[in-house]
């Protein structure tokens, strides 16, 4: 219990960082934007210094706590499904009956952003862009320029949503090489704030047009609200086209908007996938601190919290190639007392048993594929040897001399007797309706896949399973790269020899591994012909398949017993293995 | 500094390491090491990056209307070609109007281009002249041989040759697959991917070309199996290095500040960045901890992958860093420069005992390499390129304008190193080495084997056994 704790509290400190960071973002942005609004080119001491004094004045800071207030619910809904355990949803129903709600509130929640992005950012602008009413031929008109920019404001978010969001969840990407986080934020930051100016360009201007064709309506209904009257000449095509600020601002605000939703996305991406250095070997007790923390083995072990697990794998990775990582020592040690190889068994069994549930799901996910399924190259059926009926027979005998009675019932033969049994009449009625509910059951898959959108909708798509089993793969890759490190490791750095154990196992369960993995070799996995994560899944496995042969090779005779893993590694040891 | 002529070839302490003084002739491998003369082999002539109007050659001109050729050209070979041939002489005589526009709007297109450089002075078109400049091949523009490597595992070599093919030679000389593609030009580097049985990065103009054998296969000429990686701007490729693990890899270009680091396996890559000058030589340690990274200008860097990648910066007084290498425990670095001719030697090693916080670092100068004539034949002067074999006992030279290898002897400790001259080696009448490198260690053969790939296309295996 205290496990799962421990590394809740570990994923809530950085979401709390992300948090804060995202919330300092806010002004960040903000003052980026007056810089760019407020531009004065006669008076530039003017423009800065007014920029400022805005950007530290009490009203300000008042009115950015709505915004705020959105930010922060927006990221806790993000850091929520940043934390969550992956699902698999076999069909397309599933996926929208489960996600559906949880989509509709992000939604909402991106709307609520942008429209309080839109709200805040219009009260720095100009006067004429300031309030919803303005003056228009001595009467009151609904301002058609600041809807203009609050649906700027719902249509980023709404862009932003489409993107991102509708098709995928959140997902943590980890980064290729890991930098200090200081330069990767730095960098996040400017490539956000120069990309987001170029992505929103061409759909404000999209907007822009069709504010032209229905921005009358919308300005039409408002003004009613709000029993005002319409300015019909601010929604001219001309008007807008003109505008030129009026652009200039819609395009600003949408950027804005993108690169805030974007960098709140990030900073939790960075902060979660911050690397961790876990312990090897918790203290004593009666040290006192140290209970907390969480181990190497524990946070494998944490599958309920899959941030972490990837962190173990990663942490494991990187102290089997590290040159100088003392915890590797610390894996090879014995426990004192009792010399025991503790922290290895510890660590190799709680490996293993990951990369062995993998191979079993993916090898009961690959029984689905047809194209997998229908191609066996050899015979499975083994023929009974006469040594074997032999032994049989003897046992038989045995049994029956110490009167020992057969307590298991042997299902496939009773089956057959039963139908032995049955009268011709009965046996015709039997095959009668076996065929008709054959047939029904055809017809009815038949028309399952005929009827359009049904299928789509309601049917599993073939290797649907195995896609999603290689895009989580990704712990595996690493733990089993690790785990094949530390053992090619072991050789010099290992002065018990406690790894030799658990070696044999370790190159079984890769060998396994990889033989389901070859299966994949030519199958479209949900109609992409090259599934990224399984050729660095594949290729992952193989890498550390040549590690251990490439420094076992002496030895593999004594480690492995069986005549065709052997067989096998020969290809690994003389590098002819693809 | 000692003058070289009197110096033995005995070292004395605190004084530079001499060039070696006596030659020796070459010695004979086993009869599996594939016999290699690319001078034979070579399927075309023609350098790339010289005259490519090849088709021109072997196609009978024929009489067509100017704008009809102009148009023709334009499809064939893109809007350049069209412009020059709207400006030649033979437009000019049939339809002077349409030669002066394209006067004008070449000059036009020339001044926009000048305009541009002077603005962003680092988006300056590269020629392959400065790949040539940069590169650790010895002449490279002109060498039968561009880059040769061995696999890091197995018995396996890949020579990149000027007709834009890379061949791999295996112990049985009767297969020689050939590595082709049209997008492969302009080989400057190549690095064998390691714990894989055939994966080889090639850096080229375009790009990097990913080739994945298949062992079984003889011949493998066709593009399917090559993954071409692209990031724009960073092209041409100057350098391209595999961490030792296999998992990440680093390319640098001469037209880009930034070093790509690959996940090749997923097609994504992130950039290693920091202001200056781009970047042009990349080499990363045996044991995976650093990357050393060689820029245009007079800095280079080394970044500790261990460290989250925070790289140490150093400057050279002249001059860029030619070549370097690193020691196989991965604690000393040696780099020569093409401002002098000086053998140095960076030490990286976690000294927590003896560091105080205010002496700076230097690079240590450990060999003098200025030229001086033994005998009839003239050894030293600039240096070109490094070698050193996997045991970290011998280092080989090869420079830019003399014919001989100075070989060294080297002996590595943990917080030091000794270097003394050995012997040095030449070729066959007038040739001289376009690029050296040692033979990795694998099961086929334990043996230190110095591979010469000589300006005559011959390759040379040279081995140490009895030395």
């Amino acid at each position: 219990m205290s496990l799962i704790v421990e590394c809740k509290k570990l994923c809530l400190r950085r979401c709390m960082l992300a948090l804060s960071y995202s919330i300092a973002m806010q002004y960040l942005l903000l003052g980026f934007f007056l810089f760019f609004v407020n531009f004065h080119v006669l008076h530039p001491l003017n423009w800065i210094s007014g920029t400022i004094s805005v950007l530290f004045s009490f009203y300000t800071w008042f009115s950015i706590l709505p915004l705020i207030g959105s930010v922060v619910l927006y990221t806790i809904l993000l850091g929520k499904s940043f934390l969550a355990v992956k699902r698999y949803y076999p069909t397309r129903f599933q996926w929208f009956i489960y996600t559906a709600p949880r989509k509709a509130l992000f939604f909402t929640l991106h709307l609520l952003v942008g429209y309080l992005t839109a709200w805040l950012y219009t009260s720095f602008l100009h006067v004429d862009y300031r309030n919803i009413v303005c003056e228009c031929f001595g009467t009151k008109c609904i301002n058609s320029r600041y809807l203009f920019l609050i649906c700027v404001g719902f249509f980023a978010a709404c862009l932003h949503f489409t993107r991102e969001n509708l098709h995928t969840d959140p997902e943590l990407e980890f980064p290729i090489i890991q930098e200090l986080m200081l330069i990767r934020i730095r960098s996040l930051i400017y490539r956000t704030l120069y990309n987001s100016l170029l992505k929103s360009f061409t759909p404000t201007i999209c907007f822009a047009l069709a504010y032209w064709l229905i921005g009358g309506i919308i300005n039409r209904y408002f003004a009613v609200v709000f029993a005002l009257d319409v300015d019909e000449t601010a929604l001219s095509f001309i008007s807008i086209a003109v505008n030129l600020r009026l652009l200039f601002y819609g395009w600003i605000l949408a950027a804005q908007i993108l690169s805030n939703m974007h960098l709140m996305h990030c900073f939790f991406a960075i902060h979660l996938s911050e690397e961790v250095a876990f312990i090897i070997e918790r203290k004593p007790v009666l040290c006192g601190t140290g209970i907390e923390e969480i181990t190497l083995v524990d946070a494998l072990n944490s599958s309920f919290v899959p941030v972490v697990q990837n962190l173990g794998a990663r942490d494991l990775y990187n102290l089997s190639s590290n040159k100088m990582d003392a915890r590797r020592k610390e894996i090879f040690a014995l426990s004192v007392p009792g010399a025991h190889p503790y922290n290895w068994n510890q660590l190799s069994s709680q490996c293993l048993s990951l990369i062995n549930a993998f191979t079993d799901e993916l090898a009961a996910s690959l029984k689905k594929i047809s194209v997998v399924k229908t191609a066996p190259l050899f015979s499975t059926i083994k023929p009974t040897t006469a040594t074997e009926a032999a032994e049989k027979i003897l046992l038989r005998q045995y049994n029956e001399t110490y009167g020992i009675r057969r307590m298991m019932t042997e299902t496939s033969q009773e089956n057959t007797e039963t139908v032995k049994k049955m009268s011709p009449a009965c046996k015709r009625i039997h095959d009668q309706v076996e065929k008709i509910k054959k047939q029904i059951e055809q017809t009815l898959r038949a028309a399952f896949r005929t009827i359009p959108g049904l299928y789509y909708m309601f049917g599993e798509p073939e290797g649907a399973k195995t896609a999603y089993l290689l895009s989580n793969s990704e712990t595996i890759l690493w733990i089993v790269q690790g785990l094949a490190s530390v053992c090619t490791a072991s050789l010099t750095e290992d002065k018990y020899g406690v790894v030799q154990v658990t070696l044999p196992q370790v190159i079984k369960s890769l060998l396994t591994l990889k033989t389901e993995l070859d299966k994949l070799n030519n199958v479209n996995l949900n109609g992409k012909k090259m599934d990224r994560n399984f050729i660095a899944l594949k290729n992952g496995v193989k890498r550390s398949l040549y590690n251990i042969c490439t420094v076992f090779s002496d030895y593999l005779r004594e480690i492995v017993d069986n005549p065709e893993d052997l067989r096998k590694l020969q290809c690994y040891v003389h590098y002819v293995e693809t | 500094m000692v003058s070289l002529q009197d110096v033995s070839t005995f070292i004395v302490p605190g004084q530079l390491c001499a060039l070696p003084q006596n030659e020796v002739d070459s010695c004979s491998v086993s009869e599996y090491y594939p016999e290699i003369n690319l001078n034979c082999e070579m399927f075309s002539t023609s350098v790339s990056g010289h005259a490519n109007d090849t088709y021109r050659n072997v196609m009978i001109p024929v009489n067509e209307g100017v704008i009809k050729r102009i148009v023709r050209t334009f499809f064939e070979s893109g809007f350049m070609e069209a412009l020059n041939e709207a400006r030649d002489q033979e437009t000019a005589t049939v339809s002077p109007l349409i030669c002066a526009t394209a006067k004008y709007t070449c000059e036009m297109l020339e001044f926009v281009k000048r305009l541009k450089t002077k603005i962003f002075p680092h988006m300056r078109e590269v020629s392959v002249n400065n790949v040539a400049e940069f590169s650790e091949t010895r002449d490279w523009m002109r060498s039968y041989i561009r880059c040769i490597v061995w696999h890091p595992n197995c018995f396996k070599i890949a020579v990149a040759g000027s007709d834009d093919i890379v061949r791999i030679y295996t112990d049985e000389p009767a297969m020689v697959p050939v590595l082709k593609s049209g997008s492969q030009k302009w080989i400057t580097s190549m690095a064998w991917r390691p714990l894989t049985a055939a994966e080889l990065a090639v850096g080229c103009q375009k790009g990097v070309c990913l080739w994945t054998m298949d062992t079984n296969m003889h011949i493998t000429r066709s593009a399917t199996q090559a993954v071409f990686l692209k990031h724009p701007g960073h092209c041409p490729i100057t350098s391209v290095q595999w961490s030792p693990s296999g998992t990440l890899l680093a390319t640098a270009s001469i037209s880009d500040t930034d070093i790509l680091i690959w996940d090749v396996d997923k097609l994504q890559n992130t950039p290693l960045r920091r202001v200056g000058s781009p970047c042009s030589l990349l080499k990363w340690s045996p044991d995976g901890a650093y990357l050393l990274s060689a820029t245009v200008g007079s800095v280079f860097r080394v970044w500790s992958a261990d460290k989250k990648w925070t790289p140490e910066r150093w400057t050279i007084k002249c001059g860029v860093v030619q070549s370097a290498c690193w020691s196989p425990c991965g604690n000393f670095l040696l780099f020569v420069t093409t401002g002098d001719s000086i053998l140095y030697r960076l030490h990286f090693q976690d000294e927590t005992v003896f560091t105080s916080g205010t002496s700076t670092k230097e690079a240590l100068k450990i060999a003098d390499l200025t030229k001086f004539n033994a005998g009839r034949r003239e050894v030293g002067g600039k240096p070109q390129a490094l070698a050193w074999d996997a045991d970290g006992r011998y280092l080989a030279v090869i420079f830019k304008d003399t014919p001989c290898i100075a070989l060294f002897n080297t002996c590595l400790k943990k917080f030091d190193m000794t270097i003394s001259p050995l012997c040095f080696l030449t070729g066959l009448s007038t040739e001289y080495p376009s690029y050296i490198c040692f033979q990795s260690k694998n099961r086929r053969n334990k043996e230190t084997v110095l591979t010469i790939g000589w300006s005559s296309g011959r390759i040379e295996y040279f081995p140490f056994g009895n030395m």
